[in-house]
């Protein structure tokens, strides 16, 4: 009996075979009443045909009393939802105005918030595009003594550690080492191609489980000294310059003036840090093994089931046998393993978990207002609950019915607000740290169904979080005192609504003092990062690459000799004002240490010793970059190969070994490709290479003509727009040789904003976001001053009749609404001295706790929280008292 | 929401009376319209057509339960109980339609100034 029972709910819960077995239980039913009552009639004294026509008569239409009841079966749960929803649907087209403040708000914070985590998606939660992405390792190099240089820079690796490393630590399944190098590319098209290749040892393609798109990828044994010149062209190098020609595998081209053969191109979603055009062998011999110079990157793929711990350890351990082997450059250093994706975040990591908490904050503000709106509604609505209660609709239906409005709006509000994201989302890609490359970003960065689903939990959540409240609410009226109230006056439910409508208020003015005070932190940091003098005037300065191919440029004469006549032929064209050369510009994160010794001074192995950034120059470049010249003299034509070794210090060097004297004139000691010895002959200003908020380095500069680079960058100081030189620039270097392209051509302007361009991008989101949620509670507080006028406009008349002034009343109400936002002020700042320090590595040049950024922003929001209350007071201080008085 | 009772009952009145006839113990459909006929002395008439729904209704609520049982006359007949929830709501129900038609009474007895 009990069992069946079950089945019988079980199938009307589940719809089982519910319409079967409803209609055979209905028409039973049926069947029996209407037996039951042609009985009655018989013992009434109807004939047998008259008694059950009167019964079935009387039961009325079969049809319609069937459908009536299925329908209290049947339409749980989609159509009673559905019901929900068309009454919501009705009721929200009532109150348009409501209804569209109400999804206004949502759909920007519901925005806010989904453009924000598809960057959170697409750079922290979505898996790297690697098959074995969890497994994949950055092997990196560290100066035990130097603890604040940032782990696993570019070209921190020593080729022969990584040997050892590859040839002695059991966990790496596979590892690989590569460099990036600029070359030509001749013979593809009319003019020569400037390609970024990389060269790499074979197993990079076994580390990131690649496969070719065409052809194949190179072995071992083809990455040997004396193998076949072979390369590989990316997706991207063999569309745009290829047409992407099916037979391109086998064909043969030219590269600094060597031939090499096409062998495979790599899929079109395949790449690492920033993207290459090429790949190539890097062909280790047996003399990288103790070679000193670090300049590749590594990275690894560890075994399954080896832990990176494991890995870390085993590291380390080779590097203390390296130290023991090549102590000359491996003193003091150690070697370590570190997870890829965290190589690759870095420090974004912070700035985008702070982002989608100060939009989370956003999205709470914008919750509480709805609620307040809603509130307000109730109000309003306590009428029509009360009727539909005593009407027998339950209270858990009439819960469902107001959750019900709430969701709808959010939903509505979240598909509005998902709209926006996908266009805002765009404009985030800049968000994404440099290290994952562009096309990689810009295919990471979009709705996908983890944005899907966060975007409907949102809408649920805030529709439930803001719903649920006044749902709550409405219920606790007590029925028939409203019904009897006939729904004037201030019933125990208003007042109550009033006191939860004041504590929503309060909290969303405390969620915008922590929001504003983080915005007001990022605008000051980045205020001090604008302020920084970068040591170089970035204006008016056009900037780019040229590498010369060492086979037709084999001697350092000629190298010399070519970048001297390109800079005084580029110094000659109309407009220019200066021109020069550079190893390594500024703000491209790219530089060359050396560790070096004063002469005079205690000798320090190269390792240990002091790092200088390494830098050739021609005699032009400290002008051309508008770098001051502060003691002794420039480079100049004189300085030659042949006559003294000089070199220029940066301040910070010359301070740090001077702080009393001058440094001109003391000689600096250091390795290369042989012992140096240079004299210090001036001091130029300090430059930020990496960036405002990077400390300046130690510089060395040295002259070009004794210090030759075949790869160097042009710096191109003009009058007016510095795109303008660009044609100008590369035909004088055409006419020098036609087979040399010009790559990287940009204005240093667009160099210097992109190097804070996340910084920046931060700074307007949080101040976007800042500035909407003080709109938000501004309207909050106003929203909730005018409703309690409303609601006191009785008192304010007889207050005003008995002779209290206007302005004793203006100010009753804006006294009211002030201490609002003081409580909610004082809050905010509590929880702002909590939370700011989360977001120290964020800020420059000011403190978390600065108290400047946060008085000034609590005096904002106080006064905002008056002004918003002021209209609504003026409106209590012109209550007519008679008007009241007369009881309308 | 249900159609609208052919009778001049609201729906959450028939609901009540429906639980109050059941709290008198289990019952088929025929015999709580009997009940309420006879409890009303003749002066209510329920209409089956908001019966059968209101029934249905109720037991979706969890207010009364169903099951099959043989009626007097030995046939199979569908009988509902009340739940223990019902047992409250019905008490519930009944303190609100006192004060209800206590209201309206008062209303009813009003004099004019």
């Amino acid at each position: 009996m009990r069992a069946r029972r079950v089945r019988d709910r079980l199938a009307i819960m589940f719809g089982i075979r519910r319409e079967r077995a409803m209609d055979s239980r209905l028409a039973e039913e049926m069947a029996f009443h209407i037996d039951m009552a042609t009985e009655q009639n018989l013992r009434k004294g109807m004939s047998p045909d008259d008694a059950r026509r009167a019964a079935m008569i009387e039961f009325g239409g079969r049809q319609q009393w069937r459908e009536a009841a299925r329908d209290e079966v049947r339409s749980r749960p989609l159509e009673e939802l559905l019901r929900d929803m068309r009454y919501a649907v009705r009721s929200l087209r009532r109150a348009p105005t409501f209804t569209v403040a109400a999804i206004a708000t949502l759909a920007l914070s519901i925005g806010a918030t989904t453009s924000i985590f598809s960057v959170v998606n697409a750079v922290l939660l979505r898996g790297l595009p690697y098959p074995n992405a969890n497994r994949i390792v950055a092997l990196c190099e560290k100066n035990l003594t130097k603890p604040e240089q940032p782990v696993c820079g570019v070209g921190a690796v020593n080729p022969g550690n990584f040997l050892s490393w590859h040839d002695r630590v059991p966990s790496l399944e596979a590892s690989a080492a590569f460099v990036e190098q600029r070359v030509a590319l001749v013979g593809v098209g009319a003019d020569p191609i400037a390609a970024q290749a990389r060269f790499a040892t074979s197993e990079i393609f076994k580390v990131l489980g690649a496969r070719p798109a065409l052809g194949r990828f190179y072995s071992a044994d083809e990455d040997k000294p004396g193998g076949p010149n072979v390369l590989v062209l990316s997706h991207a190098l063999w569309q745009q310059h290829f047409g992407g020609d099916p037979g391109i595998v086998g064909r043969h081209v030219r590269m600094n003036e060597n031939e090499y053969t096409v062998i495979g191109v790599t899929a079109a979603d395949f790449g690492l840090y920033d993207p290459v055009d090429l790949w190539m062998p890097i062909r280790f011999g047996p003399a990288n093994r103790t070679a000193p110079g670090r300049f590749l990157r590594a990275v690894g793929l560890l075994k399954p089931g080896a832990s990176l711990e494991q890995a870390d350890r085993e590291m380390k351990r080779v590097a203390l046998e390296r130290q023991r082997e090549q102590p000359e450059f491996n003193t003091n250093m150690t070697a370590l393993a570190r997870p890829l994706r965290q190589q690759l975040v870095g420090d974004s990591q912070r700035a985008l978990w702070t982002l989608l908490a100060a939009v989370g904050f956003l999205l709470l503000i914008a919750c509480a207002n709805v609620a307040n709106l809603l509130l307000a509604r109730a109000a309003d609505r306590e009428r029509e609950v009360a009727v539909r209660i005593s009407l027998g609709a339950s209270p858990r239906r009439i819960v469902r019915q107001l959750l019900t409005e709430s969701v709808l709006l959010s939903v509505i509000a979240a598909a509005v607000g998902l709209l926006l994201a996908v266009k805002g989302t765009q404009m985030l890609v800049a968000l994404v740290p440099s290290g994952i490359s562009t096309a990689q970003a810009l295919s990471n960065v979009s709705v996908d169904w983890r944005v899907l689903v966060f975007t409907g939990a949102v809408a649920i959540g805030t529709g439930l979080l803001f719903g649920v409240v006044p749902a709550r609410h409405a219920l606790g009226a007590d029925v028939h005192e409203t019904l009897k109230e006939g729904g004037r006056g201030a019933s125990g439910v208003s007042r109550s609504s009033a006191r939860l409508r004041s504590a929503l208020v309060v909290a969303e003015m405390s969620l915008a003092l922590m929001l504003l005070a983080g915005a007001g932190l990022m605008v000051r940091s980045f205020a001090a990062i604008q302020q920084v003098d970068l040591g170089f005037r970035p204006q008016g300065v056009l900037t780019g690459r040229l590498a010369l191919p060492s086979r037709k440029y084999e001697s350092d004469t000629a190298i010399v000799q070519f970048f001297h006549a390109a800079e005084s032929r580029i110094a000659a064209l109309p407009g220019v004002q200066a021109a020069g050369w550079i190893s390594y510009l500024p703000l491209t994160g790219l530089r060359s240490v050396q560790g070096f010794n004063v002469e005079g001074r205690p000798m320090m192995e190269a390792s240990a010793a002091p790092p200088g950034d390494m830098r050739a120059v021609t005699p032009g470049y400290f002008a051309a970059m508008g770098i001051p010249i502060k003691e002794g003299r420039g480079f100049t034509d004189a300085d030659r190969i042949g006559s003294p070794d000089v070199a220029i210090v940066s301040q910070s060097l010359a301070r740090t070994f001077w702080p009393d004297s001058s440094a001109v004139g003391h000689y600096l000691l250091y390795q290369w490709d042989r012992p140096e010895r240079v004299r210090i002959v001036g001091v130029a200003g300090d430059v930020h290479d990496d960036g405002p908020k990077a400390e300046a380095y130690m510089e060395i500069y040295r002259p070009h003509s004794q210090f030759a680079y075949n790869s160097m960058a042009l710096v191109v100081r003009g009058a007016g727009d510095p795109a303008a030189y660009a044609m100008p620039v590369r035909n004088a270097i055409r006419e020098l040789d036609r087979d040399l392209p010009l790559a990287a051509v940009e204005p240093m302007e667009s160099l210097a904003s992109r190097a804070v361009g996340t910084t920046r991008l931060s700074t307007v989101l949080f101040g976007l976001f800042g500035v909407l949620g003080l709109v938000l509670a501004a309207i909050g507080i106003y929203g909730v001053m005018t409703y309690t006028v409303q609601q006191r406009r009785h008192e304010m008349g007889i207050r005003l009749a008995l002779g209290a002034s206007p302005s004793a009343v203006l100010l009753l109400v804006v006294w009211r609404g002030a201490m609002l936002s003081f409580t909610g002020i004082a809050i905010g700042l509590v929880g702002a001295m909590l939370a700011s320090g989360l977001m120290r590595t964020l800020l420059f040049g000011v403190p978390p706790r600065d108290t400047l950024t946060f008085v000034s922003i609590a005096a904002v929001l106080a006064g905002v929280g008056i002004l918003a209350a002021c209209v609504p007071g003026l409106r209590a201080s012109r209550v007519d008292p008679a008007t009241v008085l007369r009881g309308e | 929401m249900a159609p609208p009772a052919r009778d001049e009952l609201l729906q959450g009145t028939l609901d009540l009376l429906v639980l109050r006839a059941l709290q008198l113990g289990p019952m088929h459909g025929w015999g709580i319209t009997e009940r309420l006929e006879q409890g009303s002395k003749n002066i209510l008439q329920i209409g089956q057509g908001s019966l059968y729904p209101a029934l249905y209704r109720l037991e979706r609520q969890g207010f009364i339960a169903s099951e099959w049982g043989t009626s007097d006359n030995n046939r199979r007949a569908r009988y509902y109980e009340l739940t223990a929830t019902g047992r409250t709501r019905l008490a519930e129900e009944r303190q609100a339609w006192k004060r209800m038609s206590r209201a309206v009474e008062l209303i009813l007895a009003m004099e004019a100034d």
